[in-house]
């Protein structure tokens, strides 16, 4: 009888529990929240609202606080404000926490200060400043944190890394020393043969593959030109049209063969491409 | 990819082995790349990389399909082939599945061919149509050099129609479905058409994956750090993607075809190292620094694996043309974030990098070292489309977790 009674009691319980997140998680997913069991454990849960639920707002926090045993939220890209971050401050076995790309500030870091199972907290592209990285000492457990994007100096991350030395603060790179690849275009060489459509001298009947070579094709006619690459099986493939007096940059190889066309697709002529990088002018 | 000019350089080995390139020292002490990847050098401490891995099988097709399935082909394999084992990111988006209107897998920007033939392993095998990644083009960035033969379908997602009417249009169709529906019944076929059908509806309607494919959305500056190049851009659209919630996402680093050795690609048998330095690496140290740095510091790659595959090393002799030939024998890849140890290598090529010396390891090691991090028991059985089970992976998971 006691046996049973334990039993039913123990149901109830698990019941009432389920019972209590269930329909926190169906608010959830109303917002747009993604739920998944967490391992570990019955009734631990990780949250996700960055993909369809972006319109997550303060006020929809409150379901997220319900789920006692949240262990992983990740609320990217919503419309979530500092203020709503109060709702956070029971989600005490939190360990992964993602707010960037929020309208985050420092003053809402400040509800973060119990989470102290906190492992992972990503504030990049946030507003937060060093007074936010103040807030954060007594995380103990907190092994990584992102600050990108934001207005978080380099004092601050010393200053917070004297008391949590084992943290690593990633600050990212800044973009304005980003350098573009400079392309170095190569200066053709020389000029390739016109080969005259009906001409002595036949072009090769198919192009065969060899280095990579660059083409600048020039139109000196009145008239726009069709190019087109005779392919590894002798068979036209249009590559494009240019205008009268315009240019071309073409990537190839060496040993293939272009054909020039009028508009109506009627053939003047063919080069036939080499090794080093060439200029092809289309006769007048 | 040479190993000898990337990730395992052999300055001890005598000349006409070691090549031309030096050895430079990364972020980690003690560990050594070849010197065309400086950029990658610094990301060491974010790098396992495996010298040790090797086969018996020296035609891309082969190696290929091998380096992609896990598993040796048998007999003949096609590129389409139903009988074919699935590739790595269909196996990892059974396990993972993503939200509805998410693709189960992308892969970019080209299908992989191999003197006009198109290699298997790519596709879902015996998984099935609804498992085939979804092929991809890169929006941006410069072609790869010379012409591309081949033009496989690949999804667009730049169409320019509005909402309104893609939704009119898809009433239309489902009112025709259902006519029609009634008629065929449940044919496979048809089950599969919709199938993508909806899937690419869900995509163009307002999918975050439509959102991540624009690249204009991107920080201009990011997308110069990648490099104005088909390879950089493809791995930036990578990680949108990945942000967007695509479970998995392949990127080839070359072009479409394998054209014999002349083509703009990584089968170097003629003047390998003019090649290696100023085409190929250059692009490859770019892109992948890039995509190390950005993950790194939008606190996604412990979240997020990297895996570079390749399907072979090259020969430790240089040959007549100045390039470097097939060899299976010994060669290097590369793991990078989410449950991946930094700063290591794992096994050691012997002094002249013919074979491996130390943890000598095979491309299903490789895949059983993927399925952990994944959260994936690498011995799980799959069903193919019989109902006939087959376990995913025959290897077993390398230390460096």
């Amino acid at each position: 009888m006691i046996r049973l009674l334990l039993f039913l009691v123990l149901i109830s319980n698990q019941t009432l529990g389920q019972t209590a997140d269930q329909s926190a998680i169906e608010s959830i997913k109303k917002n747009g929240g993604l739920v998944l069991p967490s391992p570990g454990g019955d009734n631990r849960w990780e949250v996700q609202f960055q993909l369809r639920g972006r319109n997550l707002n303060d006020a929809g926090l409150k379901d997220v606080a319900k789920l006692k045993n949240l262990i992983e939220l990740n609320l990217r890209d919503t419309k979530i404000t500092s203020a709503g971050l109060t709702h956070l401050k029971g989600l005490v076995n939190l360990t992964r926490l993602h707010l960037e790309r929020t309208n985050v500030d420092d003053t809402g870091i400040v509800h973060l200060k119990g989470l102290t199972k906190l492992r992972y907290l990503n504030l990049y592209n946030t507003k937060i400043t060093d007074k936010a990285l103040e807030h954060l000492a007594d995380l103990k457990n907190l092994e990584q944190l992102y600050v990108w994007q934001t207005d978080v100096t380099t004092v601050g991350i010393e200053n917070l890394k004297k008391k949590l030395p084992s943290l690593t603060i990633v600050k990212g790179i800044d973009l304005s020393k980003i350098i573009p690849v400079k392309k170095e275009e190569p200066k053709p060489e020389n000029d390739l043969r016109w080969l005259p459509e009906g001409g002595a001298e036949k072009p090769p009947e198919k192009s065969i593959t060899g280095e990579f070579t660059i083409i600048r094709f020039v139109n000196k006619r009145n008239k726009a030109v069709k190019l087109f690459w005779i392919d590894y099986g002798g068979k036209p493939k249009l590559y494009g049209i240019i205008d009268p007096g315009a240019e071309r940059r073409q990537n190839t190889y060496e040993d293939a063969v272009w054909m020039i066309a009028d508009e109506q697709e009627m053939p003047l002529g063919y080069f036939v491409t080499g090794r080093e990088f060439a200029r092809a002018i289309i006769p007048k | 990819m040479s190993h000898y000019e990337s990730f395992d350089p052999k300055p001890e080995a005598p000349v006409d082995i070691r090549g031309e390139f030096k050895p430079i020292n990364t972020a980690t002490p003690g560990i050594q790349f070849s010197e065309h990847i400086p950029l990658i050098s610094k990301h060491s401490n974010k790098l396992a990389i495996v010298r040790s891995v090797h086969h018996n099988n020296g035609a891309h097709s082969g190696a290929v399909y091998l380096n992609l399935t896990g598993h040796q082909p048998e007999g003949q394999i096609k590129a389409k082939g139903r009988k074919n084992w699935p590739s790595i990111t269909s196996v990892i988006s059974h396990f993972h599945r993503p939200l509805a209107g998410i693709p189960n897998a992308i892969r970019m920007p080209y299908s992989m061919y191999d003197n006009g033939r198109q290699m298997a392993g790519e596709s879902a095998g015996w998984l099935g149509a609804k498992y085939d990644p979804i092929l991809m083009r890169t929006p941006a960035g410069e072609p790869y050099g010379g012409v591309s033969r081949y033009d496989d379908p690949a999804l667009n997602l730049k169409l320019n129609l509005d909402k309104q009417r893609i939704s009119d249009r898809l009433t239309l169709l489902e009112q025709l479905d259902h006519s029609l529906g009634q008629r065929l019944g449940n044919s496979t076929a048809y089950e599969k058409l919709d199938h993508y059908r909806q899937m690419a509806a869900d995509m163009l309607l307002g999918s975050p994956v439509r959102e991540a494919y624009d690249l204009e959305k991107e920080d201009h500056r990011i997308r110069d750090m990648y490099g104005d190049h088909i390879g950089g851009q493809s791995l930036l659209l990578a990680r949108r993607l990945v942000e967007a919630g695509v479970p998995v996402v392949q990127a080839v680093c070359s072009a479409g075809d394998l054209a014999g050795g002349g083509g703009d690609n990584w089968d170097t048998h003629r003047n390998h190292f003019p090649k290696m330095k100023n085409r190929l690496l250059p692009v490859f140290d770019r892109a992948v620094s890039a995509l190390l740095t950005d993950l790194e510091m939008r606190g996604m790659l412990d979240e997020t694996l990297v895996v570079f595959l390749t399907d072979f090393g090259r020969t430790p002799k240089i040959n007549a043309n100045g390039g470097r030939d097939h060899h299976p024998g010994v060669y290097s890849l590369a793991f990078a974030g989410g449950g991946i140890n930094g700063g290591q290598v794992y096994g050691a090529s012997d002094r002249n990098g013919i074979e491996p010396a130390s943890g000598a390891c095979t491309p299903a090691d490789i895949h059983a070292t993927v399925f952990k991090a994944m959260g994936i028991n690498h011995n799980a059985e799959l069903h193919d489309q019989l109902d006939r089970p087959y376990r995913i992976c025959d290897g077993k998971p390398l230390p460096i977790a």
